[in-house]
């Protein structure tokens, strides 16, 4: 394992030292060493200094990747605190820096943190949060509600 | 000058300043002035900025610096962009001083310039300087015995001597052309004629025979012989140089160096109306390694930054050959109008295989961009290219510190990206979120979008009883709890009553379960989306008791039926879904074969999989094992691993058999085997492997019951573990986790009482919809 530092700066100019293989997990940072682009500062535009810092942390929590399922389980566990820690709005900044970054694991956790924190809202509720515009005359989304309704029971547990 | 030869061409790049950047590069330590071109461009970025480069500030000094040493004057065609990129290594493509001519020749040919070119734009050390670095081993310890390069004429080399003794300083400039060093004329040629050339590599140009002529020519024109005008040859071979590979805004964007890659999480967009209308051409080159012709399905999407999208999701024509090799094939293709293309993908499905070499794409609003390949394509894998990522997105990175609500956010969140979240959500909140807007609820039925979501939906169980009345259960496990969703009853089936009564599996895939009933008319059920349809009856008499496989053909975005006859027959039915074709394929009919076959097939993979139950004795080979190829819709014969195998289930993506052997006290042995697939043909099986023997003793070592009787009630394909259904002389039926790794067996808590089970069959949650 290599040893050489990587210098991160993130939009708002604020840098991070780390180790050269957590700035691979960043595939971003990977393709551009492997190409030999860089030197040893990489500029990164599209995130700022607090996203950054949330990625690294993942970055090199996720460092060295055990086979173990001890070691699986326990950075689940981790993964699943580290989420808990943010909410919507910094849930979604983070995909979007996982995005460009092009860090996978990142992208599927947040992914699918998201995912379980919405799947219970209403369609109005989503509408909200998304800023989607609800295209459906009034007769229709009566249609389309009538068509699954049994989607909108709140109790859904089985018949005895 | 060096500047211009540059992989990336002529953008500048050798002004751009660092340790490994184009400067420091070897052929370049000679070059001086940088600092000229950077006054200049510092000059021109106050009075207009942005608007001329540095790599026509460079091209222009190259012509007024000649121009200003009586040389020839030029127009130089101007508009080239900066290249952002400047490498020590790229610069290794610069002709040096060391090389021979024949790799001069072939630096200045891979770049369209030929032989005379090159002669001619030599010509150019008529002026400037060199380093005695790059000369002085000429002089000293040029041959083994320690002479001078005898190319050099003896009065020549003593000069030269002088100027740069053996331990002087190695950076001393000395003028590249003695005799006349500010002036631009031919004496350069003159000097290589007389051995009077200073870098070997122009000295060199002399003694091969093809540069020998031009540069003959070049230095007997003051003779009255007919030759070329070197001032005027210059220039025209200037602007040739000065047009390698340049950046304009015209055509600068072609990806030879970016690698094509597959994208695990692409989804075309679904179409959105009231976006304007522009036509793209689209020239898809087939490389001559390809297969002489594809029967593949080719799907292409491409889109810009802003999110604008064209995505064709068949440019093959089923009817005629397309993408022979070697060939190019153009489309036409409408779509919303868009900036530039910054990422394309192409999906190869099928089995024929296809090696694209290159993809332009060209169109009225946008730069003409070409891709390239140049290798086969993976099957059902978006591959493609994206360099969105630093083009333009300044636009969707600002929100992030700007936006103060959590919707503008949203709305600025790529579409690809909504994707990725949607796919993880379960399939009844799906249904809900139809009703949010019609694009999300066409987003659901969008097969790309079902696909992915079926990569991410947890597993399920669907438990089928046969026995004292058949009901169909969905059910979760988790923690090894086996959790009861949904009853028969629920299902949305047109309001008939007792409709699953004796209702068996024949299979399933991607959560479509195929349900042979009562009447032996066949439905198709998904119990996520509780939707179960009847499928149209081929022919009454041909449906009973057929061996019945169910699967998904990929190539054709369809499910198919294949029913095959027990009798003497050599035809079998193949019926697809959503077309709703029947058609008869050719059926390898044996007649020791046609006794006990198990109806059901197990799917695996793209090949669906019957154990035959005849007598040992009696069948080839032992080939007790039938294979369908779901895609080529061609049987084929394996050999099972020995002894009936009378259960077939899928591990760990490979077809696994399951043996019972006779025990003394009735109770019986269970042995599992995992088949190892061919590579090319996974319908073909090359081995056996025994990977369990599961005994009663066994179980009654692990639990504390009687064990009366045993058998597999299910395999979890993708954890690896196996559900064991075991009859204890205490209890009745318990549920075993059997985990094959740690070979630990531990209880499923199944919270209501089992009966005998017909069927538990893991499936997943989906989307996929009849």
């Amino acid at each position: 394992m290599s040893s050489n530092k990587i210098v991160l700066t993130s939009s708002d100019g604020e840098s991070f030292e780390v180790e050269e293989v957590v700035a691979r997990k960043l595939q971003i940072v990977g393709h551009m060493i492997e190409d030999d682009c860089v030197i040893n500062e990489i500029p990164l535009q599209n995130v700022t200094g607090d996203i950054l810092s949330m990625v690294i942390e993942y970055c090199k929590t996720h460092v060295d990747e055990e086979e173990s399922e001890e070691a699986q389980t326990k950075l689940k566990t981790w993964d699943k605190e580290f989420m808990k820690k943010f909410d919507l709005k910094t849930h979604l900044k983070i995909i979007l820096a996982a995005n460009y970054l092009n860090v996978k694991g990142l992208l599927d956790l947040v992914s699918q943190t998201i995912a379980d924190n919405i799947k219970d809202y209403t369609p109005e509720k989503i509408r909200e949060v998304f800023g989607v515009e609800n295209d459906y005359t009034e007769e229709e989304e009566a249609e389309v509600r009538k068509e699954n309704a049994w989607a909108f029971d709140e109790a859904d547990t089985p018949k005895p | 000058m060096h500047s211009m030869f540059i992989m990336k061409g002529c953008d500048g790049s050798v002004l751009i300043k660092g340790k490994s950047a184009e400067q420091a590069a070897l052929p370049n330590l000679g070059l001086r002035g940088f600092e000229v071109i950077d006054d200049a461009k510092a000059r021109l970025e106050l009075e207009c900025p942005g608007v001329v480069s540095c790599a026509d500030i460079l091209a222009l000094a190259a012509r007024d610096s000649v121009d200003l040493s009586d040389g020839p004057s030029w127009r130089v065609p101007t508009g080239r962009k900066d290249g952002r990129i400047s490498l020590a290594k790229e610069a290794s493509n610069l002709p040096s001083p060391l090389d021979s001519v024949a790799v001069q020749k072939q630096k200045f040919q891979d770049k369209g310039l030929d032989t005379h070119d090159l002669v001619t734009l030599l010509g150019a050390h008529t002026i400037g300087q060199t380093d005695c670095l790059f000369f002085r081993y000429r002089l000293y310890n040029f041959t083994v015995t320690g002479n001078s390069d005898p190319t050099i004429s003896p009065s020549f080399l003593t000069q030269l001597k002088t100027l740069c003794p053996p331990n002087g300083d190695g950076s001393k400039r000395v003028a590249l052309d003695i005799g006349s060093p500010s002036k631009f004329d031919e004496s350069f040629f003159k000097n290589l004629r007389d051995g009077n050339g200073i870098l070997e590599s122009d000295q060199r140009l002399w003694s091969d025979a093809e540069t020998n002529e031009v540069v003959k020519k070049y230095a007997s024109r003051l003779r009255g012989l007919l030759g070329f005008r070197f001032d005027y040859e210059f220039g025209k071979a200037m602007i040739k140089m000065s047009s390698i590979d340049v950046k304009t805004d015209a055509d600068a964007r072609s990806f030879i160096t970016t690698k094509p890659l597959p994208i695990d999480s692409f989804l075309p967009k679904p179409k959105l109306e009231n976006t304007g209308v522009c036509s793209y051409t689209v020239i898809i080159k087939t490389s001559c390694s390809s297969v002489s012709y594809t029967r593949d399905k080719i799907s292409i999407s491409f889109g810009d930054v802003y999110g604008n999208e064209v995505y064709v999701k068949r440019l093959d024509d089923p009817s005629s050959r397309t993408f022979e090799k070697c060939s190019s094939d153009t489309y036409k293709i409408s779509g919303p109008c868009m900036r530039d293309v910054c990422y394309l993908y192409l999906l190869r499905q099928g089995s024929d295989g296809w090696k694209p070499e290159n993809v332009k794409i060209y169109g009225s609003s946008i730069r003409s961009v070409t891709f390239y390949y140049n290798l086969f394509l993976p099957n059902s894998v978006w591959y493609g290219f994206n360099v969105c990522n630093g083009i333009g997105i300044t636009k969707s990175s600002q929100p992030i510190s700007t936006a103060s609500s959590v919707a503008a956010m949203m709305t600025e969140l790529a579409f690809d990206l909504v994707c990725e979240i949607l796919a993880r959500v379960p399939v009844k909140d799906l249904l809900r979120f139809r009703c949010v807007c019609k694009s999300w609820r066409s987003l659901f039925q969008d097969e790309g979008f079902i696909r992915k979501h079926i990569t991410h939906a947890p597993s399920m169980f669907l438990l089928a009883d046969w026995w004292p009345l058949s009901t169909l259960r969905t059910c979760t496990y988790e923690g090894r709890k086996l959790k009861m969703v949904l009853q028969e009853p629920e299902l949305n089936n047109g309001g008939e009553k007792d409709f699953l009564f004796k209702t068996s599996v024949i299979g399933h895939c991607d959560g479509l379960f195929c349900l042979e009933l009562q009447d032996t008319s066949l439905a198709v059920c998904n119990p996520a989306l509780r939707e179960l349809t009847k499928v149209p009856r081929i022919d009454q008499q041909q449906t009973r008791g057929m061996r019945i496989g169910f699967c998904y053909d990929h190539s054709i975005q369809d499910h198919k039926i294949v029913l095959m006859p027990l009798k003497n027959c050599s035809k079998a039915h193949v019926l697809t879904l959503k077309s709703s074709v029947s058609r008869m394929i050719d059926f390898p009919w044996r007649q020791n074969c046609e006794l006990m076959c198990k109806k059901e097939g197990i799917l695996v993979g793209e090949y669906i999989f019957w154990p035959l139950y005849a007598h040992e004795s009696t069948i080839e080979n032992g080939e007790n094992i039938l294979s369908f190829s779901v895609v080529s819709e061609t049987f084929n014969y394996c050999s099972g691993p020995g002894g009936e195998s009378r259960v077939l289930k899928v591990l760990r993506g490979s077809l696994c058999a399951v043996d019972y052997k006779d025990r003394e006290n009735y109770c019986h042995d269970m042995v599992v085997w995992c088949a190892d697939h061919e590579k090319e043909d996974k319908g073909r099986i090359k081995s056996w492997t025994k990977i369990l023997t599961l005994t009663a003793s066994d179980i009654q070592r692990s639990t504390r019951w009687q064990v009366v009787e045993f058998r597999l009630g299910a395999v979890i394909n993708r954890s690896g573990l196996l559900l064991v259904l075991v009859q204890t002389r205490e209890i009745g039926f318990i549920l075993y986790e059997y985990n094959l790794e740690k070979d630990t067996m531990r209880q499923v808590d199944t919270c209501y009482k089992l009966n005998y089970l017909d069927n538990l069959e893991e499936y997943i949650a989906s989307l996929v919809s009849y």
